[in-house]
């Protein structure tokens, strides 16, 4: 039994910051690169499926990413999974989700585990599209914000609850293998220990690039690409305080001062 | 400059030099960073190689509080537009790094940030009250530090922002406040009323009001004297109550009233009141509004009799209360331990003047909020700490890395928490050997290894303060 977790290593956004000489993105120096956070809970999903199984899992971890990704790969091995995989190509630089997907797909296919969960979306760019592309390309049955899980290894069936608008909550069962996005809240992700921070150190990372996938640059070519990124101008904010003429009469004097009055 | 392990070889002491080479060869910012403030000069050029090592370095403690302000100002040589806002609005800038700050071409945003900066100083406010921009203007007059003669400059663009930060202004002297009152508007004249320099006449002006707002800043002036704080106490309007029970110089015979006040907010207040006579606060014990008598249950002039009538209250809010009061008796605290809300009986647990009885009553609650509690006191046994600190729930063990009394063991086992917040209050407790310090050098988390630097480079820097032996060494 085998589960594969596909995690991404994020870009946090400081709160001043400078646009890249070509305007498409931020500049990487205002960027804190870490874990994504909806990752966490599909990973340490995967760790209690492990251990509620007394082992009888291995949790395998996935990031196509450049070398600052494997601290992102390590943090979630720290956490008690077996074995991770990095796969990188110059060419992945500007990959959209889709893409991302295809390159999972090739991992996938060879690592033919028995379950694969991702986050529910990524927190920089939240498209959440990469564990539906990555179902639509394997033909296997995905689910999205997972909020509750019940699956064992050997299971053909999960069932699974999900959350949608309106506080309602959906029941549903799956065909295994499948496709779980994990929403934040299924679980309460655990912090490495030391111990594990420094056997992470140690675990295997297999690095592959796009020809040990059977994949070109050619193949992978994005089918989307962002145009321009940009900070929309704002306005500017006050706080009216006091009673209700207090602040309508103040807010009377802005719109005075607004006309020019 | 490029940073040698070795470069080090100044006159300091052994353990120093040996702590800023192994950070050095570490090329850790963040050590680097917490030894800074600590160690000789002639060495921190060493480390500002270290911890400005990339733009992404400099961004970062470019915006920190932590930064020291040497530091600061050696970011401030970088002209990058990021780094120039990120300091003007970092709190730890000292002043002769703001007004580096004002180059030519610093922007409207750089300059107000500089404006409004509490550490900005006469000088540079002075230049800045000129700025063609009125923003910048608006923003010397909002700084708590701005002079009077300054803002008296200010106030002459008959601007109205500037006219009511200028009444803010605590430098603002009885002569500004007169002029802002004459040609202000009712905003204006409410921050005056409020003002403690505000002159006795404008006191007056401000009563002879019949504005609520500019009443309600009157109530809460500390310089307003007593006859009118008793007029402003039975005003017909509640907020303008409420300004006056706030007034810290509201009389006691004012207080002795308020069981008659018609508004619960204004005997919330006076329920707070130290100088609350017992009679009144047995009276207000028996208020059905739960807020006060919770208010009331934490007050020390309660009467012992109405603090036990209190502690049977049916809010266990109010209970808490009273195993908070510092005047509770010891037989009362036994009761309250037994208390069936676990968070009446962390009221108990947390009190380090409770009778050992109350303690050992608690030791074999399970309940976290208890555990918490517990776990800070330096009264509790070892043994129980032991078990909270070996406790499932982070938030738990945290209280014991938190308790000074704990013993050396358990620090030690905190410093291995799996939390990094836990390890970072541990890399500061005192019985954590100087030696499991160092080992947190490694740690994996920055704040742990910002935390242990600082404390070795403390500890090896203070005059005398070197350890006998070599702790570096001792493992």
């Amino acid at each position: 039994m085998k589960i594969l977790v596909a995690v991404k290593q994020v870009s946090v956004l400081d709160d001043e910051f400078e646009m890249r000489d070509d305007g498409r993105d931020v500049d990487e120096d205002f960027f804190e690169k870490d874990l994504n956070e909806f990752d966490h809970f599909a990973v340490e999903e995967a760790l209690l499926i492990k251990e509620a199984s007394g082992g009888e899992a291995e949790v395998v971890i996935v990031t196509v990413g450049d070398d600052d990704a494997d601290d992102a790969l390590r943090t979630a091995l720290a956490k008690g999974a077996e074995r991770g995989v990095r796969v990188w190509d110059d060419s992945l630089v500007d990959a959209d989700s889709v893409t991302i997907a295809k390159v999972l797909a090739k991992v996938v296919e060879r690592e033919d585990p028995d379950m694969v969960f991702t986050g529910a979306q990524s927190v920089d760019f939240g498209h959440a599209a990469t564990g539906m592309a990555l179902a639509g390309l394997l033909g296997w049955p995905h689910a999205a914000v997972v909020s509750k899980l019940d699956f064992k290894p050997g299971d053909e069936n999960a069932t699974i609850h999900r959350e949608l608008e309106g506080g309602l909550e959906e029941i549903m069962s799956v065909t295994c293998p499948a496709v779980l996005s994990i929403q934040l809240g299924i679980n309460q992700p655990r912090y490495a220990s030391l111990r594990g921070i420094r056997q992470a150190r140690q675990k295997p990372v297999d690095e592959l690039d796009l020809s040990d996938l059977g994949l070109s640059a050619e193949t992978v070519k994005a089918a989307s690409r962002v145009r321009r990124m940009y900070a929309p101008e704002r306005g500017q904010a006050e706080i009216i305080e006091g009673s209700v003429a207090e602040q309508a009469a103040r807010l009377a004097e802005i719109v005075k001062e607004l006309r020019g009055a | 400059m490029t940073a040698q392990p070795g470069a080090a070889a100044m006159a300091v002491p052994d353990e120093s030099r040996l702590l800023i080479d192994r950070v050095l060869e570490a090329r850790d910012p963040y050590a680097a960073l917490g030894a800074y403030p600590f160690v000789d000069r002639s060495v921190r050029p060493a480390l500002e190689a270290v911890i400005l090592a990339t733009p992404r370095l400099k961004l970062i403690f470019a915006a920190a509080a932590y930064t020291p302000p040497d530091l600061l100002d050696r970011i401030s040589i970088d002209a990058r537009k990021a780094l120039q806002l990120r300091l003007a609005k970092n709190p730890a800038t000292p002043p002769q790094t703001l007004t580096r700050l004002l180059r030519d071409d610093a922007c409207e945003r750089i300059r107000r940030y500089v404006a409004a900066h509490p550490r900005s100083d006469r000088a540079t406010m002075s230049r800045l009250a000129d700025d063609t921009s009125i923003d910048v203007r608006r923003a010397v007059a909002g700084n708590p530090n701005v002079p009077a003669g300054i803002l008296a400059g200010l106030v002459a663009d008959g601007d109205g922002q500037i006219a009511r930060n200028a009444a803010r202004g605590p430098f603002a002297d009885e002569e500004l406040l007169q002029a802002l009152w004459d040609n202000g508007d009712r905003q204006v004249r409410a921050e005056i009323a409020t003002h403690p320099n505000c002159a006795a006449g404008l006191l007056e002006q401000a009563e002879a009001t019949a504005d609520k707002l500019i009443l309600r800043k009157l109530a809460s002036n500390p310089a307003l004297g007593s006859s009118a704080l008793t007029r402003l106490t039975a005003d017909d309007d509640e907020r303008v109550r409420v300004a006056a029970a706030r007034n810290a110089a509201v009389a006691g015979g004012l207080v002795e009233e308020s069981d008659y006040e018609p508004s619960p907010k204004v005997r919330r207040i006076f329920a707070r009141r130290r100088s609350l006579a017992p009679e009144i606060a047995v009276r207000l014990a028996a208020n059905p509004d739960s807020w006060v008598r919770r208010w009331i249950a934490r007050n020390p002039v309660v009467p012992e009799g109405t603090l036990r009538c209190l502690a049977d209250d049916a809010v266990m809010e109010v209970r808490r209360s009273a195993a908070r009061n510092p005047a509770c008796p010891a037989s009362l605290l036994m009761t309250l331990a037994g208390d069936p809300a676990p968070w009446v009986r962390s009221g108990v647990a947390m009190r380090e003047d409770a009778p050992q009885a109350a303690i050992e009553r608690l030791l074999d609650d399970q309940h976290p909020d208890v555990l918490s509690a517990l776990g800070r006191n330096r009264q509790t046994p070892t043994a129980t700490l032991d078990a909270i600190a070996h406790h499932a729930d982070k938030d738990v063990r945290r209280a014991v890395a938190f308790n000074q009394c704990a013993p050396a063991d358990l620090a030690a086992h905190l410093a291995e928490d799996p939390y990094p917040l836990n390890r970072v209050i541990a890399a500061g407790h005192p019985s954590l050997a100087l030696a499991r310090v160092r080992q947190l050098l490694d740690d994996p988390e920055p704040q742990v290894r910002f935390t242990a630097a600082a404390r070795l480079a403390r500890q090896w820097n203070r005059p005398g303060g070197a350890p006998a032996a070599s702790a570096l060494n001792h493992e």
